[in-house]
């Protein structure tokens, strides 16, 4: 099998180079050569060690965390419009952080209320959506989840607008920078890494499975699948590392959408080759996105989920009709 | 996995009713099939066709009764070697991502594999032969979204000979597929049960099932079920019992085709 490690070398190129070019960019350009000097500890040390690498490591773990829960999620419902909120974690979280910075508390706390209020609301459509969980094949049980967490989000969706409406004007702006995806003043990546690590070492040794229950419920289960438990395993990996990205940077949207598609377009549907280079592609698409967000209007800095959003989306556009005229 | 003793049965059940909100489909059905059998499975829709080929597959648990291979019931088999004993081929494939034939063929492999095992080149070989078995050589590379029903229905078939079984459970496999296909469909099932498994499809087609099959089991959807070889039980008064609907023959016993009055 040759083509994967081809694939996964290329897009661990990529992320070098994503990385290369976020610890270099910023208020004080450096070069390559001076950056390497810095990361051993050399000239320049404080601004790219303390500064520029601990935003970087955030921005990419946060950014594969989403593109694995998204591959995830889409593997799952089967369904290729899922993605990681789609199931109301980011409602969910966007409640706990409110209300924490409602509350005035520290970001260390609003970080905390994110992952709480995400599990909370993953670990609620977990338990409506027992059956489906728990029957081997309920009849639509696919669709019936994937409405499920549409009506949660839709519920955390108002409780949000009511927080915002009753919030004081001061902390709206903080507020809509959470809500937006946001990774200025983000120092500590440890949590979103462990949780990716994790649910990636969760996912992946279920990756062929995957390819099996992608082609529905009773194909797998006559193949050996233990359709069930792979719904959980997915599920727990996939809200692990959702709950870790929205803690850590707020709702970043788009690359947890996007990344397995973009993947997909090269390398097929094989969750085997998908798993590790979405990660890789989600990681460097986010930190791409934040070194710009960062850097193009400075000294102002952009919410890092917007700017993702603005030029992933006609970036995706373009290769999708590329693909489709070519 | 045990080679059962020559004469006795692959499948078993045992008292098995089934049921679809409050109408019965199946009640008290007791039967069983050996090896190198072909059953076909007929009867007016709704009668409980593909109800009780899920229950036959352990996949769907019976109201009451059970259905048993090798002195064990279904669902006391460890996943991994139901899967070797049983194949099930569902009516609809479903493809909600896009993957080429070949891919989609090789996931039959899927319980032979070791957990963290690719596809070697030796299954790759068997799926190619597999296809061109299901007359798609040639269609390897090709993307399953640009397939035709009847196509795709043969991948699945592709898919089914890789998983390799013992007991071949088929939904309609033949319902997509022009006149041709149909034959060449219906004569690799009766194959696959001359090649020594045990091979149960719903076919809506009589003549199919009185050419190919060498039993039939006949629903009629208010829960009696009359089961034997194809000489016997497929006869013109017992399909207009079950299909409420005057039947006719032409031809000699035993070659007899059969039609609808019209």
């Amino acid at each position: 099998m040759r083509r994967p490690l081809l694939l996964w070398f290329l897009l661990a190129a990529l992320a070098l180079v994503a990385f290369t070019l976020a610890l270099m960019s910023g208020s004080l350009a450096l070069s390559p050569a001076t950056v390497l000097h810095a990361l051993a500890g050399g000239e320049q040390a404080d601004v790219v060690l303390r500064l520029r690498l601990p935003r970087a490591l955030a921005a990419f773990g946060v950014g594969g965390a989403l593109a694995l829960a998204g591959a995830l999620m889409q593997a799952l419902l089967r369904n290729a419009l899922a993605e990681p909120y789609l199931l109301g974690a980011s409602g969910g979280a966007a409640i706990g952080a409110l209300l924490a910075m409602l509350a005035g508390a520290a970001l260390a706390w609003v970080n905390l209320g994110a992952a709480v209020g995400a599990t909370a609301v993953m670990g609620l459509l977990m338990l409506l959506a027992r059956r489906d969980f728990g029957d081997e094949i309920a009849p639509g049980g696919a669709v019936r989840l994937l409405l499920s967490g549409v009506a949660l989000a839709a519920i955390s969706g108002a409780l949000v607008a009511l927080i915002l409406a009753l919030a004081p004007e001061a902390q709206l702006r903080g507020m809509l920078f959470w809500l937006l995806g946001d990774l200025a003043g983000v120092d500590d990546s440890r949590a979103v890494w462990l949780a990716l690590l994790a649910a990636f070492l969760i996912a992946y040794p279920c990756a062929r499975s995957l390819n099996v229950l992608a082609r529905g419920d009773a194909l797998a289960a006559s193949l050996g699948v233990n359709v069930r438990a792979l719904r959980l395993t997915a599920f727990g990996a996939a809200s692990l590392a959702t709950a870790a990205a929205v803690a850590t940077a707020g709702t970043v949207g788009f690359v947890g959408l996007v990344a397995p598609h973009l993947v997909r377009l090269v390398s097929g549907n094989d969750q085997r080759v998908l798993l590790p280079a979405c990660v890789l592609t989600g990681g460097s698409l986010l930190l791409l996105a934040d070194t710009l967000a960062r850097t193009v209007a400075a000294p102002l800095q952009l919410p890092t989920g917007a700017v993702m959003s603005l030029v992933g989306a006609p970036l995706f556009l373009a290769l999708l009709w590329r693909d489709a005229h070519g | 996995m045990a080679e059962a003793a020559p004469g006795a049965a692959l499948l078993e059940v045992r008292g098995l009713a089934l049921s679809a909100g409050a109408r019965t489909l199946v009640q008290g059905f007791d039967w069983h099939a050996q090896a190198g059998e072909f059953w076909c499975v007929l009867g007016p829709n709704g009668a409980g066709k593909t109800t009780l080929l899920r229950a036959l597959a352990g996949l769907a648990p019976p109201q009451r009764g059970e259905v048993r291979s090798g002195g064990k019931a279904l669902i006391d088999w460890p996943r991994r070697d139901l899967a070797h004993l049983r194949g099930f081929v569902a009516q609809h494939a479903n493809d909600p991502f896009d993957a080429r034939v070949l891919e989609t063929a090789l996931i039959g492999r899927h319980p032979h594999l070791d957990p963290w095992a690719w596809e070697s080149a030796a299954d790759v070989a068997a799926a190619r032969a597999a296809l061109k078995r299901v007359a798609l050589e040639g269609y390897e590379q090709r993307s399953v979204k640009t397939l035709s029903g009847g196509e795709r229905q043969r991948v699945s078939l592709a898919t089914l000979l890789l998983q390799d079984p013992r007991i071949c459970l088929l939904d309609e496999p033949t319902s997509h597929q022009d006149v041709a296909q149909q034959a060449l469909v219906s004569r690799l099932l009766r194959d696959l049960a001359d090649e020594g498994r045990l091979v149960v499809a719903v076919l809506h087609d009589i003549n199919l099932a009185a050419h190919f099959a060498t039993h039939v089991l006949l629903l009629d959807g208010a829960g009696a079920v009359s089961a034997g070889p194809v000489a016997q039980t497929l006869s013109v008064e017992n399909l207009a019992r079950i299909y409420r609907h005057p039947m006719q023959a032409a031809g000699e016993a035993g070659r007899a085709w059969f039609f609808p009055q019209l």
